[in-house]
């Protein structure tokens, strides 16, 4: 091959290459994903209140694994996993290795999961006994849009540097049978147990089941 | 009939109610809150070895509705556990389309008002004109509007078994004509041909159909989790026989699905006015091979020819050989 054959290739192979990339560029028809929490990617900051009339924010918490779960207590759905007490053990579990659970409600007031002042606390405490670090409530659902949060249970894990490394069902048995939770994968344990060992989390994604989240309209 | 020293205490003191009629017909419809559930066969008695449907009738409230074998977002699907005698086999729900369900937010598939969900039974070839036969159904399922309810229905049905040619059951015709222009065929049944593709953003179905004329609507409903993306809008165009159809992939989805399973439903029917509403879609689902990539590819194929064949011209200076034609 002579050097001008070669030099003429060239020019043609960068040609098509650089055509190439204009064809590429269409037009953002999309609205900005990254408003959205993405996994693999910093999770929104947030400032929530707790029953207690505490604020909590995400960052006050940086350093430390977080599990944010979307909770519906009349949802039968949550119902499966909180009268197991599958829920309430896991809190605990993970709270005892410095883990922050934060249960959270973004039901708009006279929907179904929305509890206010005395009834908010007994539900909380004496009904289904929740061993949370702390219950938020997020009626404007402001929260829950920000993280995509669908189906109650809709469970988050982020990590200590801030970054969402799980988001989904809770386990891969989308039925409301307290029967099926012995022999399920329960994702956000394997998230947590590998992160926390330095692995790699295995399953980082997956299409939360439950009711709607009963946001504010 | 068997009878049981049970039998025998409770018919002796009266506590048999009314519930055990032994009817050919079911027995009376069970309502669960906000669905009527009830048992009904499309033939009025059993034909030895002859496969027949059963099926599930619902009947929902106004503002309620439950789900398709795929909930959607939110929800859960029917489900069925046959009681059936020795020697019957139950196949799995044949599923009508569904409809899209939409609620702020998020959509479910489901439906809504009533349904019939037909699933075949054989029966084994060794039954005898006269016996009877009991089937129970324990059918569960989900009913929402704002808030979810489980249902729950234990149903039965006796039929007897006739030696051949058993009449139809006139109230399954009615009910089976509710569904019958929903439910899904297969492609070919129309003469179209469907391939799918995925992109970074997007799921593209396309049919090939000759003659295809355009819908007015379009809906793909899609069986898997994680597929698609349930309430983002789904952009269809018809260009001469073909119709593609763009659905958007789940915002936070993990890996590439490898198949695409569905229902594409068109309201005015894909195989004329009204004919063939719903087609079932199962296809593979490769990664788009399309121009950009392409191109991209061909383009570093080159370059990598034209460097691999200017060093060989430098290698051959350097060792002197002459081989081939002259260089210069």
């Amino acid at each position: 091959m002579t050097s001008n054959t070669a030099k003429i290739l060239l020019a043609l192979g960068a040609f098509a290459l650089g055509t190439q990339g204009l064809a590429q560029a269409e037009p953002k028809t999309e609205a900005a994903t990254s408003e959205v929490a993405t996994v693999g990617e910093k999770a929104p900051d947030f400032v929530l209140t707790d029953i207690h009339g505490k604020n909590h924010t995400l960052k006050g918490y940086a350093g430390r694994y977080v599990v944010l779960e979307w909770v519906n207590f009349g949802c039968p759905f949550v119902r499966k996993h909180y009268d197991s007490d599958n829920l309430q053990t896991l809190q605990s579990t993970y709270i005892g290795k410095d883990v922050v659970w934060l249960s959270i409600c973004s039901s708009v007031s006279g929907k179904q999961g929305h509890f206010e002042g005395e009834e908010l606390t007994k539900q909380v405490v004496e009904v289904n006994g929740s061993k949370a670090t702390a219950y938020l409530t997020d009626p404007e659902g402001t929260v829950g849009r920000a993280y995509g949060a669908k189906a109650t249970p809709h469970m988050f894990v982020i990590d200590p540097k801030g970054t969402l490394i799980y988001a989904g069902a809770i386990d891969n048995r989308p039925t409301t049978d307290k029967g099926d939770i012995k022999g399920a994968t329960n994702y956000v344990r394997a998230a947590l147990d590998a992160a926390m060992a330095g692995k790699k989390v295995e399953t980082t994604v997956t299409q939360a089941y439950g009711c709607s989240v009963k946001y504010k309209q | 009939m068997r009878y049981s020293l049970t039998f025998t205490l409770l018919a002796a003191t009266g506590f048999l109610g009314s519930p055990w009629t032994w009817a050919q017909q079911g027995e009376q419809p069970e309502t669960v809150l906000h669905v009527r559930a009830e048992l009904v066969a499309e033939l009025q008695a059993i034909s030895p070895g002859n496969p027949f449907r059963a099926g599930l009738y619902l009947v929902i409230d106004r503002g309620w509705h439950i789900n398709w074998k795929n909930p959607g977002d939110a929800g859960l699907a029917p489900r069925l556990t046959w009681d059936l005698p020795p020697g019957f086999a139950a196949g799995q729900i044949q599923w009508p389309c569904p409809e899209l369900i939409r609620e702020p937010s998020l959509v479910s598939y489901g439906y809504t008002d009533e349904i019939l969900l037909p699933v075949e039974i054989v029966p084994p070839p060794d039954l005898k004109a006269g016996d009877t036969a009991r089937l129970s159904l324990d059918a569960q399922w989900l009913e929402c509007s704002d808030v979810c309810i489980p249902g729950r229905a234990t149903l039965h049905l006796t039929l007897p078994v006739a030696d051949q040619n058993p009449p139809a059951d006139l109230h399954w015709a009615q009910l089976a004509a509710i569904i019958e222009e929903r439910m899904p065929v297969p492609v070919e049944m129309i003469g179209g041909t469907v391939t799918a593709a995925l992109t970074n953003r997007e799921v593209i179905v396309r049919l090939e159909k000759r003659d295809l004329a355009a819908p007015d609507s379009v809906l793909f409903f899609a069986t898997e989790r994680g597929t698609i993306d349930y309430a983002a809008p789904q952009e269809w165009s018809v260009e001469g026989d073909r119709l593609t159809i763009r659905l958007v992939r789940p915002r936070n989805s993990e890996g590439n699905p490898t198949s695409l399973e569905g229902v594409l439903y068109a309201a005015r029917g894909w195989g004329g006015p009204g004919m063939h509403k719903a087609l079932a879609i199962q296809t593979v689902l490769p990664v788009s091979g399309g121009p950009g990539w392409a191109g991209a590819a061909f383009a570093l194929a080159l370059l990598a020819v034209i460097v691999a064949g200017g060093m060989r011209v430098r290698r051959k200076r350097d060792m002197g050989r002459a081989e081939g034609p002259k260089m210069t």
